[in-house]
């Protein structure tokens, strides 16, 4: 029988399972997803219910975290299902006891590096003489959008048609060749506004995000996410990938708590 | 939102939102939930473009966004259009200027307005304005929202770059700047990248099989009468008549009002009242739109006549299958493979800007293989090149619901190869400028255009161009014998109309 996400009664689905997948054999890199799942879930779901209900003190002061926590997990599981090897390496890695809270990691996940790319783009993407180091796998690097991102794109939005489901019309409103640069760009102002809402770097008033900005970014983070986790199960190489069914209803679901 | 264009009664015009007064605004304007989403990026931090068509409701979102921020404790917005006709003739500094002088009398005139303490310092270049505006965040303890109206239009591409390079330049952690552009601007300077620099947020309202009660909610809220069921036949209910009219001008704001303003005098409204007003909008809206706007097209004037040519073509190609039998309904919506879409481009746009038909989707696989973006086409157009243009109760749910299979113009089709395609100059004024005062004259074109009394008057005291006109100033015609301020509004009304899109 065919897995199928929750459903949104009861424990409801919820963003881990759209984000890390269907569970697979016990092992590492399973466990890994799960324990990033599970994280997703909580700060995702604490998410919601401070856009559900009146924006009270707690939403104006942690909103800003959970948002951003939630974008930093959900964006090390993508780049895990994509490339085991790097999610392997940082779940062993903190596992040692070399692993010291004290310390920063100069292998730990970076938002420059596994996310962004760290080093100015090459000028093309083919070429015999470019060193394999600087081929990026950061999850939004043009080899990794060439790759990965923009063939998913095109079956996912190809399988929405052939379904012929409601729900969609923002994804189907975005070129192929646009997909990740514009995810690129919303998430690389995202990461940075939710930042300022964690570190509380406001020395003037007049910069401290008001209620409708981060009602707004909180909002766009859960569906940048949403968006990007969806197209992920499109890529056949993907570890703990859903299949094309249940993403589809994993994602309706999941549009439906926001 | 309602609507995006409001109908004076007592003059006959239709005006634009922006033009509506400010205390009428509320009263022809409400906002549905997706609205509402929109509105909250227009008035959150960050750079924002709010993209659409004309008459798609881009300014009243706009006006919306900055009503709700009056009063706010946070935010101090501006709204500014930027429908100044030295802006539309300049380019590199002196835009800058004209724009810096622009932007800080209208954050003067807001600071009056709200009763503000606060000065703004005036700023004649674009390191005085940030300066300012920085200040002005600091002296208000607010961040800064600017609201930038009729910032890009097709064919008045000369000075976007200034503008993008300035909105790139004056946006931070405190000044947010949102504006509104058209289909296919693609024009951002070399210092403006669209995705890094800004959100895009695409305003889309063909699609009336899912947002069920959108324009039941227009209607009821600017044309009540036309929400009762009492008024419509046993076959035509309400909602019905409201899905239809939204879908028949691919959720063009504009165009749905002037449908609905045809049943003013009907009693009674069945499908023959319909079929009439679809027929009809076909032929006094869609193709008068393309002679109003020609002239405002600057560099692209010449693609009028292959944009009407290529529409033709396609309206043919869905309406071919039910001449010959092979359907019962016409297909109503396209999918055009990428490539001819790439060497079409600018009548593409034109033709979107207009609202002749509106991109559904931006790809979808063919079947004969390559991928294309997805148009739904107006339905005026589509019915009146089916066989006797007759309105049947199948069309109309077909058409509703989206079932009719996409059709599909092939890479092979060689479909648009007839069309003559002219050769554009690398520089072109605005052809409506040179044009004489007497096109301003009542019309298809330009239903709330100028009485002949008005025009003689205007040539007899040497005003004979629309340029002459833009330029006079309101004491210059209070000296023309008959003109006072009513008639001087009323011209500057038509002017807007024909000048802007």
């Amino acid at each position: 029988m065919r897995w199928r996400p929750r459903n949104s009664e009861g424990d409801g689905l919820k963003l881990g399972t759209l984000v890390c997948g269907v569970p697979a054999e016990a092992c590492a890199a399973s466990s890994t997803l799960d324990q990033l799942s599970a994280s997703i879930d909580r700060f995702s779901d604490k998410t919601i219910d401070f856009l559900a209900n009146s924006f009270d003190e707690d939403a104006k002061s942690f909103g800003a975290f959970c948002a951003r926590v939630t974008l930093e997990n959900a964006f090390a599981a993508l780049v895990g299902r994509f490339d085991a090897f790097r999610m392997l390496y940082l779940a062993e890695f903190q596992a040692q006891s070399s692993y010291d809270y004290g310390n920063a990691a100069k292998s730990g996940f970076k938002w420059t590096g596994d996310v962004l790319i760290k080093d100015k783009p090459l000028s093309t993407l083919w070429h015999v003489d470019h060193e394999i180091s600087r081929i990026s796998r950061a999850l939004f690097s043009d080899h990794m959008e060439v790759l990965f991102w923009k063939p998913a794109f095109i079956a996912a939005i190809d399988h929405i048609n052939e379904l012929n489901v409601d729900g969609f019309e923002r994804l189907m409103a975005i070129e192929p060749d646009a997909f990740i640069p514009q995810a690129r760009g919303e998430c690389s102002s995202m990461y940075s506004q939710l930042s300022k809402g964690v570190h509380w770097e406001f020395f003037v008033s007049s910069v401290m995000m008001d209620e409708v900005s981060l009602r707004e970014v909180m909002t766009k983070s859960l569906s940048v996410v949403s968006a990007l986790a969806f197209v992920s199960h499109f890529v056949p190489t993907a570890y703990r990938a859903l299949d094309r069914g249940a993403a589809v209803d994993a994602y309706l679901q999941f549009q439906g708590r926001v | 939102m309602s609507t995006a264009a409001v109908e004076d009664l007592d003059t006959g015009l239709i005006l634009a939102a922006e033009e509506c007064p400010a205390d009428k605004f509320e009263l022809y304007h409400s906002f549905s939930p997706t609205d509402d989403v929109i509105i909250r990026k227009l008035s959150a931090h960050g750079p924002v473009l709010i993209r659409g068509g004309r008459g798609s409701g881009k300014s009243a979102l706009l006006i919306e966004a900055h009503r709700r921020m009056k009063g706010s404790e946070t935010v101090f917005s501006i709204y500014m259009s930027l429908r100044y006709l030295p802006l539309l003739q300049s380019d590199g500094a002196e835009y800058v200027g004209h724009f810096c002088s622009l932007l800080s009398k209208a954050i003067s005139q807001e600071l009056s307005d709200e009763k503000s303490d606060v000065l703004f310092e005036f700023a004649e270049n674009e390191v005085a304005l940030q300066r300012s505006l920085l200040n002005l965040a600091r002296a208000l303890n607010k961040r800064i929202v600017i609201l930038f109206d009729d910032a890009a239009h097709i064919g008045r591409e000369k000075p976007l770059e200034a503008f993008f390079d300035l909105f790139r330049t004056l946006s931070s952690s405190v000044i947010s700047c949102k504006a509104s552009i058209y289909p296919g601007v693609t024009k951002f300077g070399i210092r403006f990248d669209v995705f890094n620099d800004s959100t895009v947020v695409d305003i889309i309202r063909s699609d009336v099989s899912k947002d069920s009660g959108y324009f039941s909610e227009v209607i009821a809220s600017r044309y009540p009468r036309l929400a009762d069921r009492s008024i419509f036949s046993d076959r035509l209910t309400p909602e019905v008549f409201a899905k239809l009219l939204g879908r028949a001008v691919v959720g063009n704001l504009r165009g749905f009002i002037l449908a609905c303003s045809r049943f003013d005098d009907n009693a009674k409204i069945s499908i023959p009242e319909v079929n009439a007003c679809l027929l009809a909008m076909a032929q006094d809206y869609y193709w008068p739109l393309m002679d109003e706007v020609a002239p405002k097209l600057g560099v692209y004037e010449p693609l009028i006549v292959p944009a009407g040519e290529i529409f033709e073509k396609i309206i043919e190609n869905v309406a071919r299958p039910v001449r010959h039998g092979g359907r019962s309904v016409a297909q109503d919506r396209v999918t055009i493979h990428k490539n001819i879409v790439s060497e079409y481009a600018k009548v593409f746009e034109i033709l979107e800007y207009l609202g002749f038909f509106a991109k559904r989707e931006a790809s979808r696989g063919m079947k004969s293989g390559g991928r294309g973006p997805v148009y739904a086409i107006n339905l005026c157009s589509v019915l009146e090149s089916v066989p006797n243009s007759r309105l049947t109760i199948e069309m109309i749910n077909d058409w509703i619901e989206g079932k009719p299979e996409l059709s599909e113009i092939h890479l092979s089709s060689g479909m648009f190869s007839g069309v003559p395609m002219p050769t554009l100059s690398e520089d072109h004024a605005l052809g409506i400028l040179g044009k004489e005062i007497d096109v301003l004259a009542k019309s298809k074109a330009y239903p709330y255009g100028l009485t002949v009394d008005k025009i003689t008057r205007l040539r007899e005291y040497g005003i004979k161009t629309i340029q002459q006109l833009a330029d006079a100033t309101d004491a210059q015609l209070m000296r023309i014998e008959m003109v006072g301020p009513v008639a001087i509004k009323r011209m500057r009304d038509v002017l807007q109309q024909a000048i802007w899109m």
